[in-house]
């Protein structure tokens, strides 16, 4: 065991793609998943002469991504040139943002109290993507070249892998709240580098090291767990840090050197003459600023003192802001005291069904069932018309249809069961098919009776009013003394 | 170590991933030299108080987020010296251990 309290650094760089339908400089499409190179112009391959012109959408998405995380916005900004060889930058260098980003400061506070500052973000266009096949040949798509993105920058504020993992959730969380990127981080569009350096107690900072390749949020924190160790490991045996760029590898879950980095000097930046300054006018950042929505940390808190609702479900309805939005839409247009009802069958049964095979839907606007639907069917179960167990069957049919509740509550014969007689008649047979039952709970085993509710429902197809065919069991039953 | 001017052409080289051997950086040293006391020639003008001039025009042109048309692969693609199922081959950019990375954003 050694002595020495180590501490280590942490500051992220997040490469976050604006959710524009086009491309940063041309009209090409922004989208994930096109065959390779059917997304590509002259603008964004780079040929000689093509002018790039600023998408005005994907510089609003910017600055609300500013505006959100509080940043301090700049009245001007410029566009500068990195340049740099790579096969995947057609042009020689990325458009970018060197020493006027549009915007600095801000920060996100963690649910732990801990306020993690932002250096800046800068607006930039993403590269292709290059594919390194086993033989001797790199394979390059363009599609993504050109594409929108923010990179923001925090200070080294983190001091551990749980506090890194926390401020990328809260990070996640705000931009797609504000609707700025969909943050899907399997499709690329959110990717993490961390710069990381750990010196003993009462020491100045050491050397730091950034690790790239990090393509989910479990592992960045396994990578800067890994590289905590290493650099600890490395101290202790009297060996230095170097100071260079490690790729993570996930299958070894350890991180290794990468490639040598070009220094900040040798990206030449220079302004990007094909651009002029952009300016930011008070309009645009008071409209931008209209468009922000509630976050979400104020949102669970709503839930829960205006609706009752659980911090369970407070969490899950405020996961992603489609959900959040949804249930407040159905709740509108819903009588008071039905939060938790709805909340059910947003959780248990649309949530449920986005995850499952059947649906086609991939996010819960995309549903063909809309919130006042939702609303309806609420109401019926609130009215005695159906129960909740046939409201489930229903939203099922609902989510793949989106016909109305009314509609298929009368095709599938749900309403529930009022006469009497019909009710009486599936009692008897269910006690003459389960005598024993009448046995059980004359005995005092009350419970008993769940084996005959079952029979009945069933036979009722979840029509059968649950309260009323457990009064005339228990009538029946005495009657029979 | 060949002496300044040459060190200069064979990092800028390395930069650009140009293949430029010693004997040609001694022979392009010197010229970079002379190019490069042009510009120090440029650089003793008195600019103070002078806005330096970056770009052409003043006025920001922007367009809307609409998709237009792209270009058909084949006349792209189709033009690159080695095709490849669509992609854009060229030769291996990492070493061959890093298999499977994506490499390059900077």
């Amino acid at each position: 065991m050694s002595a020495t309290t180590w501490v280590p650094v942490i500051g992220l760089e997040v490469h976050c793609q604006l959710g524009t339908q086009t491309k940063l400089f041309c009209g090409c499409a922004n989208r994930f998943g096109a065959e390779p190179n059917t997304l590509t112009c002259p603008v964004c391959t780079g040929q000689p002469g093509a002018l790039p012109v600023l998408n005005q959408h994907a510089f609003d998405l910017a600055l609300r991504a500013a505006l959100a995380l509080g940043c301090d916005i700049a009245p001007w900004s410029k566009f500068d040139r990195k340049n740099y060889f790579y096969c995947d930058l057609p042009k020689g260098y990325q458009i970018s943002q060197y020493d006027r980003p549009y915007c600095s400061g801000g920060g996100i506070t963690l649910a732990s109290g801990k306020h993690v500052r932002l250096t800046r973000i800068h607006m930039e266009e993403d590269a292709g993507k290059a594919v390194h096949d086993a033989g001797n040949t790199t394979r390059v798509d363009l599609n993504r070249a050109g594409v929108p993105l923010i990179e923001s920058v925090t200070e080294a504020d983190m001091t551990s892998s749980e506090e890194a993992h926390a401020y990328l959730v809260a990070l996640k969380e705000i931009l797609q709240y504000a609707g700025v990127s969909d943050c899907d981080m399997e499709k690329g569009s959110l990717r993490c580098d961390v710069n990381i350096s750990v010196h003993p107690e009462d020491e100045p900072w050491r050397t730091k090291v950034e690790i790239k390749n990090l393509n989910s949020f479990r592992n960045v924190s396994l990578a800067i767990e890994h590289e905590i160790g290493r650099q600890i490991a490395a101290y202790e045996a009297g060996a230095a840090i170097a100071q260079e760029t490690r790729l993570f590898d996930p299958d070894r879950g350890e991180t290794r050197t990468m490639r040598s980095k070009e220094n900040e000097a040798d990206y030449r930046y220079f302004p990007e003459p094909d651009l002029p300054p952009i300016p930011v006018d008070a309009a645009l950042l008071e409209r931008e600023r209209g468009l922000l929505p509630e976050p979400a940390a104020e949102r669970r808190a709503r839930y829960r003192t205006e609706l009752g609702l659980s911090e369970y479900d407070a969490g899950v309805l405020t996961s992603e802001r489609g959900v959040a939005d949804f249930f407040e839409a159905a709740v509108r247009a819903s009588h008071d005291g039905t939060a938790k009802d709805l909340t059910n069958l947003i959780t248990n049964e649309l949530l449920a069904g986005l995850a499952g095979d059947e649906i086609e839907a991939s996010t819960i606007a995309e549903l063909p069932c809309k919130p006042h639907q939702l609303a309806e069917l609420v109401a019926l179960t609130q009215d005695g018309t159906i129960t909740k167990k046939a409201a489930r069957s229903v939203v099922r049919e609902m989510m793949k249809t989106g016909r109305s509740p009314a509609e298929l509550v009368r095709e599938l014969g749900l309403e529930q069961v009022q006469d009497t007689g019909q009710i009486e008649a599936w009692c008897r047979s269910a006690l003459e098919a389960k005598p024993q039952v009448i046995d059980a709970v004359r005995g005092g085993n009350d419970k008993a009776i769940g084996a005959c509710m079952g029979a009945v429902m069933q036979a009722s197809g979840g029509s059968a009013n649950p309260e009323a065919v457990r009064d005339t069991l228990l009538r029946l039953i005495r009657e029979s003394d | 170590m060949e002496g300044p001017d040459v060190d200069l052409v064979l990092e800028t080289a390395a930069l650009a991933r140009l293949e430029v051997d010693a004997g040609e950086a001694r022979t392009l040293g010197p010229q970079f030299a002379a190019i490069l006391k042009h510009f120090e020639v440029l650089s003793e003008l008195d600019v103070e108080g002078v806005e330096p001039t970056s770009v052409v025009s003043t006025e920001l042109q922007v367009r809307t987020d609409e998709v237009r048309p792209s270009m058909p692969r084949d006349a792209l693609v189709g033009n690159a010296p080695d095709p490849r199922e669509g992609f854009y081959g060229v030769p291996r950019a990492i070493p061959k251990r890093d298999a499977g990375g994506q490499g390059g954003q900077s």
